[in-house]
């Protein structure tokens, strides 16, 4: 270790180690700028992609309110306190099961992860998002 | 007492003592903390993306909706395929109700036991989905059937029910482990037909195992046992009434995954890895 110290190649790990995680730490951004690199681990959906925004709702109603052309999901309403990912581009599902014998959806595009208040999380794809309005953000996104 | 007063030869011999004795611990606490199991090979995973191998005994609900399906499923662990790999891994045991979904697979709901990453412990899963191409669903978001942890396991044989019901006037879908309500569901989110009862073992990877494991290791196939299931409107549960000898339904490349009748009401299921 004293080598290691002496020769500089210590502290230089160290400040690599460092340097990498301060970067994922700032990488999720609250108000919804498309800053995050893709993740190298599942989320609570069981999702690997880049985050584009992660917003606090007050009610599951509330959902349509940032999307507003989006589908029924009457499991959303009548729930207090969500959370959203919403992801930037396309994103890997490792948890997806369903019918047997039929192709699954494993990647797929314009995706939302609802996390519900007793803590299940649901994934959502195929959202259109058209009007996308994330809280915080002034204008609404492309 | 003699090993202890060996100590006394030096230095280099109580840290050998020393290693063997932290390794002996490190060993039997290892031992003593694994979960009932009686499956005892892992195979290498395949570097594959997730693909969804499963066998599968299926009842038609014959016009009619499906409303509940339940099974008791034989205390065995599922045994994951070790790495390294990307790939998924997991592996279940599930009833299962499901529905036509225009080719899609995200029609069900489903509840059962098996072993996912990341907590990799045996556990209590459910999922549930959802397409807006399946008749019924349109205007609907589509939802993918992620699987979520409920629980970890208990290592006992219990039953698995997925059963509609109401209250307060609003119908659910309650989804019961042993008798204890686990998850609700309301029922205004399903829109797809129920249709088909479903018990089926499902693996990620085909290094994994789904139920226990045959020819060439231990010899022992999970038994998924008093299959029922239930109509709309019909209290009565029934049995598939499989025929004796049947074998189940395979999906994807047949090896090395089998299942077959038992009895009219049970199927087992097994892994021939070589």
């Amino acid at each position: 270790v004293n080598r290691l110290f002496t020769n500089g190649a210590l502290p230089l790990l160290l400040a690599i180690l460092l340097a990498s995680g301060c970067a994922r730490l700032g990488a999720v951004a609250d108000t919804g700028a498309p800053t995050a690199p893709p993740t190298s681990s599942p989320d609570p959906c069981g999702a690997i992609g880049s985050v584009q925004a992660q917003v606090t709702l007050p009610e599951g109603m509330d959902f349509w309110d940032v999307f507003p052309n989006a589908g029924l999901a009457p499991e959303l309403e009548g729930v207090s306190g969500i959370e959203l990912i919403i992801y930037a581009g396309e994103v890997e599902l490792t948890n997806v099961s369903g019918i047997p014998g039929v192709p699954r959806d494993t990647i797929v595009d314009n995706a939302v992860c609802v996390i519900m208040p007793e803590g299940d999380a649901n994934l959502y794809y195929d959202v259109p998002r058209e009007g996308l309005t994330i809280p915080g953000l002034s204008t609404p996104l492309p | 007492m003699a090993i202890w007063s060996q100590h006394r030869e030096g230095p280099t011999v109580r840290k050998i003592l020393a290693f063997t004795l932290a390794l002996v611990v490190a060993v039997t606490t290892s031992l003593m903390s694994h979960q009932p199991t009686l499956a005892t090979h892992t195979d290498k995973c395949e570097a594959l993306t997730q693909v969804g191998f499963a066998s599968h005994g299926r009842a038609s609900s014959q016009g009619t909706r499906i409303d509940g399906i339940r099974a008791e499923f034989e205390t065995l662990s599922i045994e994951l395929c070790t790495g390294p790999t990307n790939a998924a891994r997991n592996s279940y045991m599930w009833v299962a109700i499901e529905g036509a979904c225009g080719n899609s697979g995200n029609c069900i709901m489903q509840l059962g036991m098996g072993r996912a990453e990341p907590q990799q412990a045996m556990g209590w899963w459910w999922a549930w989905g959802r397409s807006p191409k399946a008749p019924g669903c349109e205007g609907y978001l589509n939802k993918s059937p992620g699987v979520q942890r409920i629980s970890d396991w208990d290592g006992r044989q219990v039953r698995y029910e997925i059963n509609k019901g109401a209250a307060s006037g609003t119908a659910f879908f309650y989804f019961r482990i042993d008798g204890n309500l686990k998850k609700a569901l309301s029922a205004s989110g399903i829109c797809w037909a129920n249709t088909w009862a479903d018990w089926f073992g499902e693996a990620m990877n085909r290094g994994s195992a789904i139920g226990g494991w045959g020819a060439g290791h231990v010899a022992n196939h999970l038994d998924a046992v008093a299959n029922r299931y239930r109509f709309a409107n019909d209290a009565t549960w029934y049995g598939p009434g499989w025929t004796a000898g049947a074998l189940c339904r395979i999906e994807n490349p047949k090896p090395p995954y089998h299942c077959k009748q038992k009895a009219s009401d049970s199927l087992e299921y097994w892994t021939n890895h070589p």
